[in-house]
């Protein structure tokens, strides 16, 4: 990247140090309606971060409400983000597939189908959250949606710093967001896309990305970002696409891998991907030398906030001195960044 | 987007309610010809609103197979009407998958897999979620989108799904650009895919936005936008890559700007459009006065099409507004693949000198301005260079990409 990006904050919302997790809290319960056999966390709604939302928020979607939280915690006080204008959001998610699938079944359980909610329209759109981080916190820059689910918050990461380094915004608010809802949950459930011991849990992480400023102090640089795929012959996931993608990385970097300090993995809350993560990386670093961060296992799997979770626990690293946040997909694609450690 | 590499178009695949294929487009928009109807793709005959678009000839389960390698892989249906124009395009690019390492492909949506979503849906309406098959599940990522292309043109390169509503095609673009301008990447294969979907269709019914009959933007007696979908898919290709292989070129993307309004979920902001329009202009590095063309957001809806107006307006000052149409008054609201079809009629226009028009207009909405120019019933000859095509969305999502013609 000719254009210094840092990390200059960074927040997260999840549950871990409320557990165990109420299962009524979860969203989409009903009487028809029940769990798959796995464990499911969620964010309560009397968690700290989650009280006192703004006004009008109320009808929301739980993805939005869990953006909006994030978005607070990492922007409240800031009275240095300049420009509206020139700063942008980035959310990396899923949705909400519980809006998405009761305003459909509204229009099939009722007599007349178009008597759905007008107001709960805009959350069935895929880009709610995004927008009301927008409306909610004031900027006006570029606003976008990224999906990917485990790899969402690298791809998010990647958008947003080629959105500065091309100039169409100074800063961005990246967050990486997914809400646990009965329909989700049977959705990864069946899809295989869970891991036995952790589960399937909501929350959110979040960080501030910035053109390089000398004059901000514990920033973290973001160094190289890339994404690699790779598809094999019957279609199952391998760890070529990372390997490849850490190699880039760390290449485009410019520097040493026996360098790199931290290998900060977010495929390790999953039965499906786990081992291949670690296998992609087992070829390219000495693992007993350096230190693998996994993520905990107390919040259950936030997908699309992985990447992000990590990001953050690495801008508050104090002995880092290179580190690579990996991800990793079923379909084969896979990202890797290359961060220094906080000046 | 000085001192960046020069990004051009040498592909374009097109799925719409026309048919499949760029020369059923090209033929559609030169005709002016009306194929939104009642729809049967999905069952939205006990609406007070039965018309929109739909895209005969999607074969989900012949393109399901052919993915991924050759290994089972079930889509859903805006992944399949993605990988279909993707095809395409690639096709009529000359390349294909293996032309360079970095290769990518980047799609945007606005619904995501919407027939997945609705089958998840239908599975617990009917026996409860945990009846839930594994094909259906593992098909409801939007990812899907662009992983599906990727796979299915043996793409090595970055995969991104935007899901920015009905800009979200632009923004691939725009970002598949940058991708290529800062040389990330040589080649990328863009665009964006939805599907029609009931739930949709009552959404934007119930906001009072659905036309009874025919979409017709501009006229006085609009009433509004019909549902459809499609995909869309533009091969991206550095200038300097392009030329080498002798390819034929299209277009140039020569810039593309976003605005977010954040102010109303869904209701449009005349002045933050106005800026990302001059945003975008300023990225192409080309003044309102160069503009041949604007291929207009276009819903149809009486509020709509006023605030689009009223924005170029702003953003135009005392230069005349160029001649401006909607492709939606003749395929309907395609979504996510709205500016990417847009994105091709652009290029299109540019590549063949004519100016798609604005179907079944009879008489211009005098509230939109005299001089209001919206190319009315029929494609008219003319000499194109720059064109702009307007992206807008729910959430004040705003995206415009600017095409021009390729000098030397």
């Amino acid at each position: 990247m000719t254009v210094p990006i840092t990390i200059s904050a960074a927040a997260a919302v999840t549950g871990a140090a409320r557990q165990p997790s109420d299962p009524a809290q979860i969203t989409g319960l009903g009487d028809d309606v029940d769990l798959p056999p796995i464990p499911v966390h969620c964010i309560a709604s009397d968690h700290p971060d989650m009280l006192r939302p703004p006004k009008g928020t109320r009808y929301l979607d739980k993805t939005s409400k869990l953006a909006l939280a994030v978005a607070r915690k990492l922007t409240d006080g800031r009275d240095d983000l300049g420009d509206p204008t020139r700063t942008g959001v980035v959310v990396a998610t899923s949705g909400s597939l519980r809006s998405s699938a009761e305003f459909y079944r509204e229009t099939v359980v009722h007599d007349e189908p178009h008597l759905v909610s007008a107001k709960q329209f805009p959350t069935t759109v895929l880009n709610c959250a995004a927008s009301q981080v927008a409306i909610h916190r004031g900027f006006t820059g570029t606003n976008a949606t990224i999906m990917g689910e485990n790899n969402a918050s690298t791809a998010a990461l990647r958008f947003a710093l080629t959105a500065i380094a091309s100039g169409h915004i100074d800063r961005a608010v990246v967050i990486g967001v997914d809400e646990m809802s009965a329909q989700r949950a049977w959705m990864r459930y069946r899809a295989g896309c869970y891991g036995t011991r952790a589960g399937l849990g909501e929350g959110a992480a979040a960080v501030l990305v910035e053109r390089g400023n000398e004059t901000v102090h514990d920033a973290t640089p973001v160094l190289a970002s890339i994404m690699r795929t790779h598809h094999t012959a019957d279609g199952t996931v391998d760890h070529a696409s990372l390997r490849d993608a850490v190699s880039r990385a760390i290449k485009r970097a410019g520097i040493d891998s026996d360098r790199i300090s931290h290998l900060f993995t977010t495929c390790s809350l999953r039965d499906d991907l786990a081992e291949i993560e670690l296998a992609a990386l087992d070829g390219l670093f000495n693992l007993d030398r350096v230190r693998v961060c996994r993520l905990s296992p107390e919040s259950g799997d936030i997908a699309s906030a992985n990447g992000l979770l990590q990001l953050a626990a690495a801008h508050a690293v104090r002995d880092l001195e290179y580190g690579v946040i990996t991800s990793l997909e079923s379909d084969g694609t896979a990202a890797a960044a290359v961060i220094g450690g906080a000046r | 987007m000085t001192d960046r590499r020069r990004v051009v178009v040498t592909g374009m695949g097109a799925v719409t309610p026309f048919g499949l294929g760029l020369q059923s487009f090209r033929d559609g928009l030169r005709a002016g010809s009306v194929v939104t109807g009642p729809v049967t793709v999905v069952d939205v005959a006990d609406f007070p609103r039965v018309n929109g678009g739909q895209v005969d000839g999607v074969d989900v389960d012949r393109h399901a197979d052919a993915t991924n390698g050759g290994g089972h892989r079930v889509l859903g249906r805006a992944a399949v009407m993605a990988v279909q124009a993707a095809r395409l395009a690639m096709r009529d690019s000359g390349l294909d998958g293996t032309c360079t390492d970095t290769a990518g492909a980047v799609f945007g949506t606005t619904n995501g897999m919407s027939d997945a979503i609705e089958s998840l849906a239908a599975a617990w309406v009917h026996e409860g979620l945990s009846t839930l098959s594994a094909d259906i599940a593992k098909s409801v990522p939007a990812g899907c989108i662009a992983s599906a292309v990727a796979a299915d043109l043996g793409l090595p390169g970055e995969v991104q799904t935007f899901a920015t509503a009905c800009s979200a095609s632009n923004y691939a673009v725009g970002y598949g650009g940058d991708l290529i301008a800062s040389g990330e990447a040589d080649v990328m294969v863009v665009g964006g895919a939805d599907a029609f979907n009931r739930w949709g269709h009552a959404g934007f019914y119930r906001l009072g936005a659905l036309a009874e009959s025919t979409c017709r933007p501009f006229d006085a007696d609009r009433d509004g936008m019909l549902t459809s979908e499609g995909a869309a898919c533009l091969i991206l290709e550095s200038h300097e890559h392009a030329t080498a292989r002798g390819a034929r070129i299209y277009a140039e993307l020569i810039g593309y700007g976003t605005s977010c309004d954040a102010a109303h979920p869904t209701a449009p902001d005349a002045a933050s459009i106005a800026r990302c329009i001059t945003t975008a202009l300023a990225n192409a590095e080309v003044d309102a006065a160069d503009v041949d063309y604007i291929c207009a957001h276009g819903t149809g809806t009486p509020t709509n099409d006023v605030t689009e107006v009223a924005a170029i307006r702003m953003a135009y000052g005392d230069n005349a507004i160029p001649p401006i149409s909607s492709i939606k008054s003749m395929i309907g609201h395609t979504m996510g693949a709205a500016s990417g079809l847009g994105a091709v009629a652009c290029c299109l226009s540019i590549h063949e000198q004519f100016l798609p028009p604005t179907a079944g207009l009879e008489t211009v909405d005098p509230a939109l301005g005299d001089d209001l120019d919206p190319i009315p019933a029929m494609a008219r000859p003319a000499r194109v260079r720059v064109v702009q095509n307007n992206g807008f969305a729910f959430g004040g999502n705003n995206a415009i990409t600017i095409f021009a013609e390729c000098a030397a």
